[in-house]
């Protein structure tokens, strides 16, 4: 009878480890289905805005072979370009980090500093680390007239909260849920097996997930607390107050491609910080949000 | 409800009446003028003090001219006091507001003086204070102490620097020193600063008030008139900006001498610290007196000659001295309208603080070849030169050098205008190409050949055209949490977590206590067998089957074996769970009848019906109690 009870018994314990294995695959599934949600407001097909890239890729191949010659009939095809690759972004929905950075190619190219550089820092939302944006990012900046250095503070936090900063949020959620849902699967493990592997699995995936979802509050909260933007105008006349009575903040306007953050809108302007620190208001109609 | 609305109402308006019983009641504004002194000499500062008696926070007043005094306000503090007292009982509070202003006067002149009745504005109301004469009294020289000021040159030109030294002789120890020298004040077009003290570890050097402000004076020891005396030199640089004679005031020093020593009366009633400061270690046991002095110095004169027109250049620059000029120049290699950093570098006079380069773009074969802003920065005086800098952008290709820069003085020594030149600085200026956007890329830049090759950071990288382009991408981390995904990432593994931990306890629990698991549904088992037995074959075996089932429910629920039960197995425990006894002579004669069935054989359908209603209301009758 007593051994009869014990075979039972075991034979339960095995159903329930067995039952444990297939959780992470139900989870698994679950996110894996979740992050393959589409966009719901676009106004065109997927396959329109196939045909619209492909329209746009090669106009700004043809503009590319015919600029040294025509360069005004190269200009046109870029313009055309851009507009279709705005299309794509505004009636399509579709919001990639790549398609900004082809649109800020293609403004870099019809020499619209602040288009491209606006374009650029929509792009590195999403894909902060690409080599390439990084490296037009920082060409296109060096070809606006204003030259305000950036607080050499942020530079140090950069450094020092490199996974904030160098990896996009895409990764940084993937990552995230990956740790978050490898928690309780390990707290599920562990009912079982009590092996040190698994405790230390377990710290391990803690201190990930805390890591990384810190670094998403602290990104929701940025994103609440600061709007960066792009001056877009050639030249601004920046004031000390919301109105073009107001003197002016600085001896020289400000150029296209200047980056702010807003701190205010009010009417028709923005008062806004340039990266070292000053402030000052700019026509709302002269510069564009990132975001 | 209106009575205690209206006690409400009454509680605020007393607590407002509270609020504003001080501005209601508030003391009529006045102003009182002191002085700590009515008798001074002329350079002798002396404290007036403003008393605003009914406002802690007056304006602060205007004062109207005071001619014969130089003013400088020293600062302002509240002058509040609050005096409770209790007599029979009966506490009586005054609340007297204040503030006081303070000036220090010093006057320039001797004679009678008059401070002027002065307008005191507060909480809307104005008090005026009364008029205070002052009587200012020539100031004598003394034996032990003197004043005297000296210039280097007596005969300079306008723009040519000039020394004023003031030394103070001392004969014995003073203190609350204050130097009175209001010439230094006049608007006299006069440019006038301090010379640069070097400070040496081997001489003593004192801060010393002078005018509104101070000055570091060099301890020094010197004769005068046959007499040693210790001095405090300090000096002042001059710069005349108009030609003419020249009478400067003279200055006074007002101080505290010491003078002689008496002995010290009370040992107990003395503040050690500030005696100890002011006196000798060795007179702990004595203590100094001191007399206030006010002392002037000399008058001095001097003549500012006018600058010569025979050979002015038509560039004079206005510098008065001897000067020597050198520049340089970065890069040199440069497309046209690229910006170079010209530096100019001016020397040979020690006062080069006022000094300022003459415009560039005055300069014609400058201007000629280069656009020059026509902002110029002030020059940065380092180590005996002072600096300037300047950016020049060349026009053309064919600009080969920046050309000399010129500068214009007059030398006094020779008595000649001179011109400092720089040497000129050759230049490599290449045309600027028209930049297209294949430049700005570029890709039209020459590559040479043979060089080592080194990665390029200018010009933008290539457009991606796969298919990941056309992908949306998450990038707020607010809307993936709204999201279908996040929300079901961030809610099912704990949700799922905590199910199995539910399960898992349940098991548990299962596990641990069969009997109890058996126990619980003992009765719905016992149902299901009685519903069977019900429907057996024939009467015997139905009361074999309902004795079982019986058995087996009396087994599971009292936690023992069911196999041999009896009646006489299960009384005590039903005894201890509380059965009457109704209940258990039921239960014994539905033992008994069992038992006679199964050996005497089958009972009558009728009394096997019987049984089991007897059977399901003793069950019933046990549940509640078991």
């Amino acid at each position: 009878m007593q051994n009869h009870r014990q075979t039972r018994l075991c034979f339960k314990t095995i159903r329930i480890h067995r039952q444990c294995y297939l959780l992470p695959a139900l989870i698994f599934a679950l996110l894996v289905v979740g992050l393959s949600v589409p966009g719901m407001t676009a106004t065109l097909s997927r396959e329109q805005c196939a045909q619209f890239f492909e329209e746009a890729n090669n106009l700004y191949h043809r503009a590319d072979q015919i600029t040294a010659q025509h360069p005004e009939e190269a200009e046109s095809l870029y313009r055309q370009a851009a507009m279709r690759y705005e299309s794509i972004v505004a009636k399509g929905d579709i919001h990639n980090g790549k398609l900004y950075y082809n649109i800020g190619n293609a403004y870099f190219r019809l020499k619209d500093i602040g288009r491209a550089i606006l374009n650029y820092r929509r792009a590195i939302q999403y894909i902060p680390n690409d080599a390439n944006l990084r490296q037009n990012l920082a060409y296109a900046r060096k070809q606006r007239k204003d030259n305000i250095d950036e607080p050499q503070d942020t530079r140090v936090f950069k450094t020092l909260f490199f996974w904030h900063y160098d990896l996009s949020s895409q990764t940084r959620i993937f990552l995230f849920s990956v740790f978050f849902v490898a928690v309780w699967l390990i707290a599920i493990l562990r009912r079982f097996f009590r092996q040190s592997m698994l405790r230390w699995g377990l710290v391990f995936a803690v201190g990930l997930a805390v890591l990384l979802g810190g670094s998403l509050i602290a990104e929701a909260v940025t994103r609440v607390r600061i709007t960066p933007g792009v001056i877009i105008d050639t030249v601004v006349t920046a004031r000390k107050g919301n109105s073009e009575a107001y003197a002016q903040s600085f001896t020289e306007p400000l150029h296209a491609g200047t980056e702010f953050e807003l701190i205010e809108k009010r009417d028709a302007w923005y008062y806004v910080r340039l990266a070292d620190g000053r402030t000052c208001w700019i026509p709302a109609k002269s510069a564009e949000l990132v975001r | 409800m209106h009575k205690r609305r209206g006690i409400l109402m009454g509680c605020i308006f007393l607590m407002q009446l509270c609020v504003l019983v001080p501005d209601v009641f508030a003391a009529p504004v006045s102003a009182e003028a002191t002085v700590d002194k009515t008798d001074v000499f002329v350079g002798e500062p002396f404290t007036l003090q403003i008393q605003v008696m009914g406002s802690e926070s007056p304006d602060q007043p205007k004062l109207p001219a005071m001619g014969g005094f130089n003013v400088a306000f020293v600062g302002g503090t509240q002058n509040s006091s609050t005096s409770i007292q209790i007599v029979n009982g009966r506490m009586s509070k005054d609340i007297r507001k204040g503030y006081i202003f303070s000036y220090r006067l010093t006057p320039l002149r001797k004679g009678k003086l008059l401070i002027p009745a002065i307008t005191v504005m507060a909480n809307g109301n104005s008090a005026v204070t009364r008029p205070i004469p002052i009587t200012a009294r020539e100031p004598e020289e003394i034996d032990d102490f003197k004043l005297r000021i000296h210039l280097s040159k007596t005969r300079i030109y306008v723009g040519e620097p000039v020394i004023l030294g003031v030394t103070w002789y001392l004969g014995s120890d003073v203190r609350n020193a204050a130097i009175s020298f209001p010439w230094l004040q006049n608007d006299n077009g006069v440019y006038i600063f301090d010379q640069k003290v070097n400070i040496s570890a081997q001489k003593a050097y004192y801060r010393v008030p002078l005018n509104d402000g101070e000055v570091i004076g060099e301890k020094g020891k010197e004769i005068l008139n046959g007499n040693t005396y210790g001095t405090l030199r300090f000096e002042k640089v001059l710069i005349f900006e108009k030609p003419g004679d020249v009478a400067i005031d003279p200055a006074t020093v007002s101080f505290q001498a010491l003078v002689g020593y008496r002995k010290r009366n009370d040992p107990f009633d003395d503040d050690f610290f500030s005696n100890f400061f002011n006196d000798r270690f060795s007179a702990l046991q004595r203590e100094g007196v001191y007399q206030q002095f006010v002392i002037p110095s000399n008058a001095i004169s001097l003549t500012v000659m006018d600058l010569p027109a025979k050979g002015r250049p038509a560039d004079f620059s206005g510098l008065v001295g001897n000067y020597h000029l050198t520049a340089s120049a970065k890069p040199v290699s440069v497309n046209v309208g690229d910006p170079i950093t010209l530096t100019l570098e001016l020397s040979g006079s020690p006062y080069l603080q006022p000094v300022k380069l003459p415009q560039l773009s005055q300069q014609p074969a400058l201007v000629r070849d280069f656009k020059i802003p026509a902002e110029q920065a002030d020059g940065e005086v380092t180590e005996g030169k002072k600096i300037f800098t300047q950016t020049l952008r060349p026009l053309r290709a064919d600009v080969k050098e920046i050309p000399p820069v010129t500068l214009s003085y007059f030398d006094t020594q020779d008595g000649i205008y001179k011109t400092a030149r720089t040497e000129a600085i050759p230049l490599e200026v290449s045309p600027t190409r028209i930049v297209t956007a294949r430049d700005a890329e570029g890709f039209s830049r020459p590559v040479a050949v043979g060089s080592e090759v080194e990665t390029f950071s200018g010009g933008i990288a290539h457009n991606y055209e796969d298919s990941g382009v056309l992908s949306n991408q998450i990038h707020n981390p607010v809307a993936w949490v709204m999201s279908v995904r996040g929300a079901a990432t961030l809610v099912v593994p704990p949700i799922l977590y905590l199910l199995f931990l539910g399960g898992s306890f349940f098991y548990q629990m299962k596990t641990a206590d069969p009997a109890g698991a058996r126990a619980k549904h003992a009765f719905t088992r016992l149902q299901k067998k009685m519903k069977q037995a019900k429907q057996g074959k024939n009467s015997q075996q139905m009361t074999m089957d309902l004795l079982d089932a019986v058995k087996n429910y009396l087994g599971d629920k009292l936690r023992i074996p069911a196999g041999a039960l009896t009646f006489m197995d299960v009384r005590d425990p039903l005894i201890g769970r509380g059965a009457d006894l109704q209940t258990l002579e039921g239960l014994k004669m539905f033992f008994a009848e069992c038992e006679a069935a199964r050996y005497g054989g089958a009972p009558e359908n009728s009394e096997t019906v019987n049984l089991y209603d007897r059977v399901q209301d003793l069950v019933k009758t046990l549940e509640k109690i078991l």
